[in-house]
């Protein structure tokens, strides 16, 4: 285990079970994130990963079980309350409030912090992304896909979080772009930890520390990265043939 | 001639869209009708007249009545009609109790002050200014400038603060809006309030437009509004300002150039045209016609 570890965890999931009516969506799920760590979520389409990420952030609420955040417990907490704590979600599809400009995107994901240094750190951004900063006045609906997620991130960047939720953020994008994404979520590492949602299970796992693997709603695998990687039944799974132990594509 | 049509016009423009406006923000939270606004406005032309007429209040302190009157009617209507029927995820039951509501509201005016329309003492006493073309008189100017006032206001809050940038958000994506930390019931709130506030002073501007708070304005006016909003765009507060303005402007124009009757349906042929032509309103865009 990485030295990291040793510290309590920024998140602690313990016994998640959530139903859409019926339907249960995940059944006895934990799962840690500790500060500093990128931790891969992965599995097949309905899986439960989105549920998981939406019941963290609370926009459902599970029938049983807890989740505790920066010690604090938030199963009951209304998703602005979750937010403020300082979690961020970049949900499925990006999230992008179409109809507002750029600049007032990225002035949204600031909307939880009252400090000084919002301009400083939309200066900061602007500079890292010339395009966002170029079209800063334009409705974000007209950006292009790969803009929009990097809009998307960054506007989650501006809450300066603890821990910033990714759900899917390759999805749809030109492979050139996704490894644009990807590099983002490495830069990102140095200031929050990541939960990271991805049906590119290898890139996934190169820039995770540790990965969980959902099937059917449960966890039925979970450990290091590198361990994931090579594992003989999930390269079969979800990695493809193609895919030698530590392997390139 | 065409100068003091022109002012008549602005001011009935700028009365259809600050009810319009209420009706949109409210709309744009929750994708639902109020159909108690209209009586807000009734109210709103009363609580003038025993303002300045019973009470004999100067202006201002009137108008502070009116906001203090619509607020608490914003805030009740959220709380009666919308509130309790939040979980329900059904968009009949808020609708029809916000009717059951303006019915309330309608016996309470014909309860307390009757059901005949009340003339108002003269509110403003001054000078009418000659600018060649048209005349325009002090009261006129009050209004003018009230409700354009009013506009920009809304305006600069919408875009400028940050209780607009939760508006919008919640408008456009509830669960995004809450994602970044916008408490979605606390917004939901400020719109009721908002709009309770605007349309108590539409309704006082338009007595003081036509000299009476009349109880039969409501539906007129609500309908209109609805036109307004329908043609400005759903959702879209500058959309329903200069719809607003543009229905002020055809019902007028059709008054004086042609007759009562081309007046009261002009607006609404107008409405039809643009829809025919341009299904998402005025300002609606394609985002827009996406997003609801």
């Amino acid at each position: 285990m990485d030295a990291k570890t040793t510290s309590p965890p920024l998140l602690r999931i313990e016994g998640l079970r959530v139903s859409y009516g019926p339907v249960v969506a995940l059944r006895d799920v934990s799962l840690t994130v500790y500060p500093g760590e990128v931790v891969a979520v992965l599995g097949a389409n309905g899986a439960g990963k989105t549920t998981l990420l939406r019941t963290i952030s609370g926009l459902l609420r599970p029938s049983a079980g807890a989740i505790w955040f920066a010690g604090r417990e938030l199963t009951r907490v209304p998703p602005h309350a979750i937010a403020a704590a300082g979690l961020a979600h970049v949900p499925e599809g990006r999230g992008i409030l179409g109809r507002m400009t750029v600049l007032e995107n990225l002035r949204m994901g600031a909307y939880t912090r009252r400090d000084g240094e919002i301009a400083r750190d939309l200066a900061e951004l602007c500079e890292r992304f010339p395009i966002l900063h170029e079209r800063r006045h334009q409705p974000a609906a007209l950006l292009s896909g790969g803009q929009q997620q990097m809009l998307a991130i960054a506007r989650a960047w501006m809450a300066r979080p603890r821990l910033i939720l990714l759900d899917e953020p390759s999805l749809g994008l030109a492979p050139r772009l996704v490894a644009e994404v990807f590099q983002l979520i490495a830069a990102i590492r140095e200031r929050a930890a990541v939960l990271l949602v991805e049906q590119n299970t290898r890139a996934a796992l190169r820039l995770a520390d540790r990965g969980y693997v959902l099937e059917l709603g449960r966890v039925v695998l979970d450990g290091p990265a590198r361990a994931l990687l090579t594992d003989e039944g999930l390269v079969r799974a979800y990695l493809g043939r193609r895919a030698a132990p530590g392997g390139a594509t | 001639m065409i100068g003091q049509q022109l002012v008549n016009a602005l001011m009935l423009g700028s009365n259809y869209a600050l009810v319009a406006i209420g009706y949109t923000l409210v709309f744009g939270v929750l994708r639902l009708l109020n159909f108690a606004h209209p009586n807000v406005c009734v109210l709103g032309g009363f609580l003038l007249f025993s303002a300045v007429g019973t009470l004999a209040l100067p202006l201002p302190a009137a108008i502070a009545v009116v906001i203090v009157g619509g607020a608490v009617l914003g805030l009740a209507t959220e709380r009666l009609c919308f509130r309790p029927a939040e979980h329900l995820r059904d968009e009949l039951a808020p609708a029809i109790s916000s009717v059951a509501f303006a019915l309330v509201l309608t016996e309470l005016v014909a309860k307390v002050w009757g059901a005949e329309p009340r003339r108002l003492p003269p509110l403003v006493t001054g000078a009418t200014f000659d600018l060649g073309l048209f005349q325009v008189s002090s009261i006129q100017l009050v209004i003018l400038g009230l409700s354009f006032g009013l506009m920009l206001g809304v305006d600069y809050l919408l875009q400028h603060t940050r209780m607009g940038y939760a508006l919008r958000a919640v408008a456009e994506q509830r669960d995004v809006a809450q994602l970044l930390g916008v408490n979605v019931r606390a917004t939901v709130v400020w719109a009721f309030l908002l709009s309770g506030v605007l349309a108590a002073l539409a309704g006082m501007l338009l007595a003081m437009r036509i000299g009476l708070a009349d109880p039969n304005v409501g539906l007129s006016y609500g309908l209109r509004a609805l036109a307004v909003m329908v043609l400005g765009g759903l959702g879209n507060v500058r959309g329903a300002m200069v719809a607003g303005l543009l229905v002020g402007l055809v019902d007028v124009m059709a008054l004086a150039f042609l007759s009562q009757a081309y007046s009261s349906v002009a607006a609404w042929v107008l409405l039809l045209v643009v829809l025919l032509c341009k299904p998402s309103g005025l300002l609606g865009t394609r985002l827009q016609r996406e997003s609801i």
